[in-house]
């Protein structure tokens, strides 16, 4: 029998590092939704009352975004999607509002410049 | 000796036209060895006060070209730091008074009196070195202050590069990965890319050591047991380490030693880590190392700790230097581990020094203040 393939959102507002990342954790297997904009990705969510919303199993997401703040963001996707897994990539020292975002349920945080196989290995384990 | 020294650098200017006395202050002040330059005017003053600074002037009140009061404001502009004692006639109290409201440091009155004179003079020399000692005070208290302003500002442009930075090397590590995709087949090439992933790993430890290094040491005092945190630090590195040989670890507690002191956790484990992973550098496999934790109860309350190891020692050469950012003697490291063990150690009122250790290489010894509360 195959196993559903497991969705990863991804959101950094970097192109490079979207593709970079996109295309590793599409060669480990999972299908992968992209976006370097937090709310047109939010837009196409709630479109037609959230019709055509698939649930993620993962949300990495980078936390400083020009648009959107990362936590901004957290807020408004687990309103769609409350239980959804994020994993969130910063490259602040001021861990303040990174301290707000694990209180308020993310699941884990990554220092920016995250070290890829590191990242791969616990994205594993998140979804095993 | 030292006192003739400071009498030669003491320039005293005389202002008078009466010879009687003009002879008598140059005997007097000669005899005691003041450099002299005697004027009989107004305008011989105004000049000399224009090429040269003096220590004192010596002013007679009453002078055939003007009076003394305008020579004072002069002086007072040319030479502010200069103090004037005005030479007035006998009885004549309210020139006297007059000259100290125009800003005269004293006053003599004819004849001089030559003891006077000199106790006048030894005083202006005392004030003057008092002066100099404020004023070297006042500019190291200034070099200082700039310095903090410096390194203020520097630890701020670092801690923008280093945060900068950060995205930049998640682009690389990004690509790299996705690079090391395309390149499956290529061996050859992926060596390359993993060469590129350790330069680029090794630029953003340093960064990350210099932003840590520069950031302003804000002390969060909690209180903790210091020994089970040199103990459980000493764990930690052992747990990350690929090699499972290492030098011996022994800890001393001398006398007795508080179970609880109140410090920083967290910088105080930076320390530890620091020591300890200096230490294991330091040694071979069969060396060892002995952390010893000691109190000295007077007069103020302070812990003694201090990291020995058995290693080949640090060249004496290096011992001033082994504290300065960016001085290493390995081949791989910042050399800023020891600076921020010091930045660390001085933010707590302590110290750390370096010397021989009965084992044969290093002692870190630190002297570290208790608070009361």
């Amino acid at each position: 029998m195959q196993m559903k393939r497991k969705r990863i959102l991804i959101l950094d507002d970097e192109e490079d590092i979207l593709a970079g990342l996109s295309d590793v954790l599409l060669e480990e297997g999972y299908e992968i939704e992209g976006v370097t904009n937090a709310n047109s990705i939010l837009e196409q969510f709630t479109l037609g009352g959230g019709r055509d919303f698939l649930p993620f199993d993962l949300c990495l997401l980078d936390f400083q975004m020009p648009a959107m703040d990362g936590l901004d963001f957290f807020r408004e996707i687990r309103k769609i999607q409350f239980d959804l897994k994020t994993i969130v990539m910063t490259a602040d020292t001021n861990l303040a509002r990174v301290q707000m975002a694990k209180s308020e349920g993310v699941a884990m945080v990554m220092q920016k410049p995250v070290d890829v196989p590191l990242l791969l290995n616990k994205i594993e384990t998140m979804l095993s | 000796m030292g006192r003739k020294n400071v009498l030669r650098d003491f320039c005293v200017l005389i202002v008078e036209d009466e010879n009687d006395a003009i002879e008598n202050l140059r005997d007097i002040l000669s005899l005691d060895g003041y450099p002299l330059k005697l004027v009989s005017s107004c305008a011989a003053a105004s000049r000399a006060i224009g090429e040269k600074k003096f220590d004192c002037a010596i002013i007679d009140w009453t002078l055939p070209d003007g009076g003394g009061d305008s020579l004072i404001s002069e002086l007072a502009r040319v030479q502010p730091d200069t103090p004037v004692v005005v030479v007035t006639g006998i009885r004549e109290f309210d020139t006297a008074i007059s000259a100290l409201r125009h800003g005269a440091h004293d006053f003599l009155t004819k004849p001089i009196n030559p003891d006077l004179l000199r106790s006048i003079l030894v005083r202006l020399v005392e004030r003057q070195r008092h002066v100099a000692v404020i004023e070297e005070a006042k500019q190291k208290d200034q070099q200082r202050l700039l310095a903090d302003e410096r390194l203020a500002a520097m630890a701020e442009m670092v801690a923008g590069l280093a945060h900068e930075s950060r995205n930049a090397f998640q682009r690389c590590y990004a690509c790299l990965a996705e690079l090391s995709l395309d390149l499956g087949e290529m061996p050859d090439s992926l060596i390359l890319v993993e060469k590129i992933q350790t330069a680029l790993d090794d630029v953003h430890f340093v960064l990350e050591e210099v932003r840590n290094y520069s950031k302003p040491i804000v002390l969060e005092k909690r209180h903790f047991d210091i020994r089970k945190l040199f103990e459980d630090t000493w764990m930690e590195i052992l747990d990350v380490r690929s090699s499972p040989n290492v030098p011996s670890i022994r800890y001393n507690s001398l006398n007795y030693f508080p179970p609880a002191v109140l410090l920083d956790f967290q910088r105080l484990k930076q320390v530890a880590r620091n020591l300890l992973e200096n230490a294991i550098a330091a040694c071979d496999v069969n060396g060892s190392i002995e952390v010893s934790f000691d109190l000295a109860p007077y007069p103020d309350s302070m812990i003694i700790l201090s990291v020995d190891d058995s290693g080949k020692g640090i060249r004496k050469a290096n011992w001033e230097k082994i504290f300065t950012p960016f001085f290493t003697t390995k081949t791989r490291g910042t050399g800023l581990g020891l600076a921020i063990c010091q930045r660390i150690i001085e933010a707590h009122s302590g110290r750390i020094s370096l010397q021989e250790s009965n084992l044969g290489g290093a002692k870190f010894c630190m002297e570290i203040p208790l608070s009361p509360f």
